[in-house]
């Protein structure tokens, strides 16, 4: 190999090197405050429980096996790992916020680090270790409630890229929100549309399929589709049709967003005023 | 983000027979503490008003989450009409009663779910060093501006769809107050928890979730033991499930019960506070309050 080729691989290692240690620091930051984030899944606890009894009675009432292809149990199942995805979002929409309003951000970018890309990295070690954690509790309360559901070696296998792209998705969007700090005095109001429209809208409470048209439609073409109802329908209901197609809007949402959040950043940066002292 | 109110100039009490150092008469003492809490809100709201495009940032955001949640049970009770008994109307109900009470319980009353965190943080000390009642003062020292659009949310949504005759207002708004009453009660005897087990916040966070989720879904999904439990400790029953039945068919006696729980709920919580407070040591914290 040439000494040109050593230097380009160093530098390129070096460069994913700086992020997989914040990734690897912010997972033991993460896994230090481990029982915070336990007691937490409590609350994971009552929701199941609520949707379960919410489930069991609609089916009953109904008197069908069935609705939208889900069983009682896949439907909680559903459940439980589309709330272990969105209780395990970090919120990177606060850290941006407060680093704008606080003026820390200018530290941050003077700094040999691309700053999204830093937050990309601690975003994802906080939220590898409150998912897994969630997961946990979700899978045990399911498993106490409504029992087992088959799971295919291939849906399982399937569901890690998605849940990659998810957070991806997820991250991207908290930054937009994020970012608004450079404009606007108070992004309260946008975190908040924006968290519940990933709740709704992306099928945490009422899976997509069982949306009344023509809703549904509309729904299923929305980036927050492809945050939660994604991979939580192809874990419990695989579908190799299904898998490729939310492959494929993951990618473009990806592209589409990370580039906006890109210019977003540029933009925002140039209003930075740093005060010296 | 919320108020800090001045004592230097409002809340002085001014009542006969103070200044000989005389206990004052009770409908003294009373008046002198609703003038406090009004001035007390009365800053709040205008300290609140200072940041104005995040106050209404705020309170457009809570109207936004609220609204979200009833799309959710308009889509839910499209596809499944009818929930053992429950429509849509009384869901809307209990999402009326719950954001009005709440708006009231957490938003005026801004630090009623804070209270873990000042006792474990030695906050109370400020509190302690005043001549006002300690709890009252703790209670309205601070404003929720977010649960104001709750107040907003649960009267606009009763006005627009839930058949507001002058009968029907004149008990929304007294169950309003009762299931906020009852809410304020749970909360101040949750938070008084920090007394004893010292760092409660994460604890009481989770039962303050616990009460607001048991409240707004339908009653027919609980039975047994937890439907027991909605009665007694985690007292959701009376913020939500109790006021909705009385909008659907009012019963006097019922009206009677929903009263007598909010006295209780909110005397009970009282108590355990300022049992709670016996036990507490001042951590020599300095506060600065300008």
């Amino acid at each position: 190999m040439s000494s040109h080729a050593l230097r380009a691989g160093r530098g390129w290692a070096g460069r994913v090197g700086k992020y997989t240690a914040v990734l690897r620091m912010s997972v033991a930051n993460n896994i230090a405050y481990a029982g915070e984030t336990a007691l937490r899944g409590l609350f994971l606890v009552l929701l199941i429980y609520v949707f379960v009894q919410l489930w069991h009675t609609t089916y009953a009432v109904l008197g069908v096996p069935t609705l939208g292809g889900f069983g009682v149990a896949q439907m909680v199942w559903y459940f439980a790992f589309a709330e272990a995805i969105i209780m395990s979002s970090p919120r990177s929409w606060g850290k941006i916020d407060r680093e704008v309003k606080s003026g820390d951000l200018a530290y941050r970018l003077n700094k040999p680090y691309n700053y999204l890309g830093y937050l990309a990295a601690e975003d994802t070690g906080e939220r590898l270790v409150r998912f897994v954690l969630n997961l946990v509790t979700g899978s045990v309360i399911c498993l106490l409630l409504v029992g087992p559901i088959p799971l295919s070696p291939l849906a399982l296998l399937t569901t890690l890229p998605l849940l990659a792209g998810a957070w991806a998705l997820d991250f991207l969007g908290s930054c937009l929100v994020g970012l608004l700090a450079f404009w606007v005095e108070d992004t309260f109001a946008f975190t908040f549309i924006y968290n519940r429209l990933v709740l709704l809208l992306g099928g945490t409470l009422l899976p997509l399929n069982l949306f009344p048209e023509p809703l549904r439609g509309v729904v299923e073409w929305l980036p927050f589709s492809a945050m939660v109802y994604g991979p939580a329908r192809n874990l419990v209901i695989f579908d190799p049709a299904f898998f490729w197609d939310m492959c494929l809007r993951q990618a473009i949402t990806l592209a589409v967003l990370g580039f906006v959040a890109g210019l977003v950043f540029r933009a925002g940066t140039r209003r930075v005023n740093i005060n010296g002292g | 983000m919320g108020g800090i109110v001045t004592d230097s100039t409002i809340g002085q009490a001014t009542v006969p027979g103070a200044d000989r150092g005389l206990r004052a008469p009770t409908t003294g003492r009373v008046r002198a503490h609703l003038r406090f809490v009004g001035q007390a809100l009365t800053v709040n709201f205008q300290i609140g008003l200072e940041y104005r495009a995040s106050f209404i940032s705020q309170v457009l955001g809570m109207l936004a989450n609220d609204t979200m949640w009833i799309l959710f049970w308009v889509l839910y009770f499209q596809r499944f009409p009818v929930l053992q008994g429950w429509g849509i109307n009384d869901v809307l109900t209990q999402w009326a009663i719950t954001a009005a009470a709440f708006g009231l319980a957490v938003g005026l009353c801004g630090n009623s779910n804070q209270i873990a965190r000042i006792i474990a943080g030695g906050e109370l000390d400020y509190y302690l060093a005043l001549p006002k009642n300690v709890l009252l003062h703790l209670l309205v020292s601070s404003m929720n501006l977010a649960a104001l659009g709750d107040i907003l949310f649960g009267w606009g949504l009763f006005i627009a769809f839930l058949h507001p005759t002058p009968e029907r207002i004149v008990l929304f708004g007294a169950l309003a107050v009762c299931s906020a009453a009852v809410m304020l009660g749970f909360l101040i005897a949750v938070g008084s928890l920090a007394f004893w087990l010292g760092n409660a916040e994460g604890l009481t966070m989770q039962l303050f979730n616990g009460i607001i989720t048991f409240s707004t879904y339908p009653s027919p999904l609980f039975h047994g033991l937890v439907k027991g439990i909605l009665f007694t400790a985690v007292p959701a029953w009376f913020i939500s499930h109790q006021p909705t039945l009385l909008l659907r068919a009012f019963d006097p006696a019922g009206l009677l019960l929903e009263a007598a729980m909010a006295v209780v709920v909110l005397t009970v919580g009282i108590a355990i506070f300022y049992r709670g407070l016996r036990r507490y040591e001042s951590g020599n914290l300095l506060v600065l309050r300008a």
